[in-house]
């Protein structure tokens, strides 16, 4: 920590555009020696082309970037690397079934001079080295694949300061799949390495983070900066507001129109994730939960929607108790489940947005002898696409080719053909730009408005905050605290989840 | 114009994906159709060097020799269409067959009870059934494997189908019994008849059939299936039994048409039907593929046969051809899913 106000690195004017549309527009970026600095900005924002231009997998149109003293037009990977800059990618790039030595020397082999063959010993001690400084004290030789996430991460961060001596780190979402505890350890090594003189670019959605680890923060809107601040000088809403600009309101209002109780779930159990949970939902409301990534908050939505099975409990529906266990039986009861991931568990990507809709309620539009009603199926799809607002060129477009707000338009199709009374809708607005996010969040007020419950389970604090009628937080699988409407705010979720971490 | 891959900004994702995607349209039209275009303008092309390739003898002929490859593809496809593999079409064809033939024939190498054939049909097809329960039952209830289980099992029962026969010949057979494979009605063989019959009820089976759809959605995204209220297990042994039993009907063609079983009664055909399907644009990777595609990939490897045996070439210079055909196929196949032009 030599000179803190030593700028590393300066992004000068950066313009890039594909085709007709504009990704970046002048924008400027700077990264001070010793820093992490946040990259915030809604999805298609520009933060992903921006770092893509500085590490040289795209080419920016016009703008300079200077690193030290040297000034480029344009970055190749290759003088990116020289430069000193390396890229933690969200999937880890390492080769699992190497030792960790091995995945730190690949490519450049300490080499017996007499021999010419592999110097082990040579290559174990220099990788001990190396893992001391970033804290880790585990043989080299063990394979990666038996390491913890969290130490695959590290091992990537290690090569990429130490062995690629790199001096900028980009972090492209490295939390999302992190659990609580980990996410300390990495923050507790960015720390350490900050004060190293290293630095780091810090690319996340949860924007309580980038409060945490960030030093100033860059927001990009539309492809343009917004704002350059330290962080200290603004809070969480004006950061949001930057974000997602005046124009939009992402979370419309709704009339409210609740009724009497209709899910009672009572000690509900799923070893080990849900240890006795109880919670009701009553009709013509939107239930939130809010609980951190292993709190039990996805475990509990598939149970519920019969995805997954569960140990005990009970659950009673409309007075009746029922037990399910299978989707089938959830659907016919009147439960669904909006997946978290929406590709993986909720899109048949090479078939129609017809056949992705109607799946779930084929034996409502079949005729006596049992065949599909092929003119009153498109029909019905067509309403949905025009009561949901859905853009497609035809409804027998492959969902694959759809943007993301409009598949997860298809999937919310497929759960309102089943005349559905409860959606379960985890994650709904997750990766999906600000428009679509406005528009999902209008389907859900229009939902409940018809008298139908919503549970909804997100990440995003602030939606959780806006959307939820009551909101009850989840710790390792018990119910930690219940919020009613007047007393829900945001400071107070994110305290009590804080509270669960420590 | 804005290419597929480079859509950044989210206002104009929308627009941009409708303007890829008519534009796509066309493409994806030839591809759909790869097997019929190609099989218009072979034929074409046979029709000019040879005129006899358009008469009703040699129409007819192609078409006979279209039926046992054309039920086994059906066969083969509905598992590929549901994400799964099938090796034992073949296998099973040939043991059903032996079984049924060894019940009925009076030949000093059967069982010697002489059943009565349509009980003999009844039991064959109820056999061919229960090895693709077997199959279905292993491959989506245990979890195991469908190439190497369907592997082991079609060793199986190539194995039984030596043993029954005692490595013979059985023949001859009821007459009753070999009417489907090698009775006429009119100067129309049966056997094509049903062909059509067969490939009109799988059309219809596919098309407008709730567990057809569920046949591909399972195929597509099993995740999402099961995600989606359909009970994907049961789906995937559903296909399994449905092509058992198209293989013992292909089984019982078979021995009609030849009037005996025998362990190596047909050879070859399980890649073939590989072939035919992969042509008729059903994706290895499951969740794809029509009937009436299938249909034009085994009429178009048929074809390419037939003409080279009018032409009196040598089978094995045949073999050789197919086989390009087939890699050809593959070719348009692995280019038209990584979108190169």
């Amino acid at each position: 920590m030599k000179n803190n106000n030593d700028i590393l690195l300066r992004m000068k004017n950066i313009s890039k555009s594909f085709g007709s549309v504009q990704a970046l527009k002048n924008v400027d970026f700077t990264l001070k020696r010793g820093e992490v600095h946040g990259l915030v900005g809604e999805n298609g924002a520009g933060k992903t082309t921006l770092m893509n231009i500085l590490h040289g997998i795209e080419a920016n149109d016009s703008g300079t970037i200077q690193i030290n003293s040297h000034e480029f037009k344009q970055m190749s990977t290759s003088t990116a690397k020289k430069m000193g800059i390396a890229v933690i990618p969200q999937k880890i790039q390492l080769f699992f079934e190497l030792s960790i030595a091995e995945n730190l020397f690949i490519n450049n082999w300490p080499i017996n001079k007499k021999s010419h063959a592999i110097n082990w010993s040579e290559m174990k001690s220099k990788t001990r080295e190396i893992l001391e400084k970033v804290d880790l004290n585990i043989d080299p030789l063990r394979k990666v694949s038996t390491l913890s996430y969290i130490e695959q991460q590290m091992i990537e961060i290690a090569k990429g300061f130490f062995v690629e001596k790199a001096e900028i780190l980009i972090l492209d979402e490295p939390t999302s799949p992190l659990v609580i505890h980990e996410i300390k350890i990495l923050f507790n090594l960015i720390e350490t390495l900050k004060k190293k003189g290293l630095s780091f670019i810090y690319i996340s959605h949860y924007l309580d983070e980038v409060f945490k680890i960030c030093d100033r923060v860059t927001v990009l809107r539309d492809g343009q900066v917004v704002s350059v601040a330290d962080i200290k000088s603004i809070d969480m809403k004006t950061l949001i507001k930057m974000m997602v600009g005046e124009g939009i309101n992402i979370y419309p209002n709704r009339k409210s129109n609740i009724g009497e109780d209709i899910l009672e779930v009572k000690k509900f159990i799923r070893k080990p994730m849900l240890n006795g949970v109880n919670f009701t939902v009553k009709r013509g409301e939107i239930l939130g939960i809010a609980g951190l990534k292993g709190s039990g908050r996805t475990e509990l939505a598939r149970s519920l929607c019969g995805l997954d099975r569960y140990d005990e409990g009970e659950i009673v529906y409309k007075g009746k108790k029922i037990k399910i266990n299978s989707t089938r039986k959830g659907l016919d009861n009147g439960i669904g489940y909006l997946t978290e991931d929406r590709i993986k568990w909720g899109l048949f990507s090479i078939r129609s947005v017809i056949e992705n809709t109607t799946i779930t309620f084929l034996k409502k539009i079949i005729n006596k002898a049992g065949f599909i009603k092929i003119k009153e199926e498109k029909d019905i799809v067509q309403s949905y696409r025009d009561k949901l607002n859905i853009k497609i060129a035809s409804t027998n477009q492959q969902v694959k080719y759809l943007s993301g707000g409009n598949q997860q338009k298809v999937i919310i199709a497929k759960l309102l053909g089943s005349d559905l009374d409860i959606f379960i809708f985890d994650e709904p607005t997750f990766g999906i730009d600000v428009k679509a996010k406005m528009y999902i969040h209008e389907i859900m007020n229009m939902l409940v408005e018809e008298g139908k419950s919503i549970i909804l389970i997100s990440s995003d604090v602030m939606e959780l905050v806006r959307m939820s009628d009551r909101i009850i937080i989840l710790k390792e699988g018990k119910i930690q605290k219940e919020l009613l409407q007047d007393s829900i705010n945001e400071s107070k979720i994110i305290s009590i989840l804080e509270g669960a971490a420590g | 114009m804005i290419s597929s891959n480079k859509k950044v900004l989210n206002d104009n994702k929308e627009k941009s994906v409708l303007v890829f995607n008519e534009k796509f349209d066309t493409k994806e039209y030839i591809f759909e159709n790869f097997s019929w275009i190609l099989l218009l303008l072979i034929s074409i092309i046979a029709g000019l060097i040879n005129p006899i390739f358009f008469s009703f003898t040699n129409l007819s002929n192609l078409l006979l020799h279209s039926v046992i490859l054309g039920i086994l593809v059906l066969a083969e496809s509905i598992c590929l269409i549901s994400g799964h593999f099938d090796l034992t079409i073949e296998s099973n064809l040939i043991f059903t067959a032996v079984i049924a033939a060894w019940l009925i024939s009076s030949s000093s190498v059967a069982s010697g009870l002489q059943l009565n054939p349509f009980l003999a049909i009844i039991i064959m097809l109820i056999i061919g059934m229960a090895v693709g329960a077997v199959n279905g039952f292993l491959v989506a209830y245990v979890g195991m494997n469908p190439f190497i289980t369907t592997l082991a099992m079609s060793i199986i029962l190539s194995g039984f189908s030596v043993i029954i026969s005692k490595g013979r010949t059985i023949y001859p057979l009821p007459k009753s019994f070999v009417f489907l494979g090698s009775g006429l009605i009119g100067k129309i063989p049966v056997s094509i008849i049903v062909l059509f019959i067969l490939y009109f009820i799988f059309y219809i089976f596919l098309t407008f059939l709730p567990l057809g759809r569920k046949l591909y959605a399972v195929g597509n995204n099993s995740f999402a299936a099961d995600a989606s209220g359909i009970n994907t297990k049961l789906t995937i042994l559903i296909a399994y039994i449905l092509s058992g039993f198209l293989c013992a009907f292909a089984g019982w063609i078979m021995s009609g048409r030849l009037n005996s079983a025998s362990s190596i009664m047909t050879t070859d055909i399980l890649l073939f039907a590989f072939a035919a399907a992969v042509i008729g644009g059903v994706s290895l990777n499951g969740g794809t593929g029509k009937v009436l595609g299938v249909f034009g990939g085994v009429l178009l490897l048929s074809t390419i046969n037939n003409l080279m045996n009018l032409a009196r070439v040598s089978p094995f210079i045949i073999q050789a051809t197919t086989g390009g055909i087939i890699l050809f196929a593959m070719f348009i196949n692995t280019i038209k899913n990584k979108k190169l032009f």
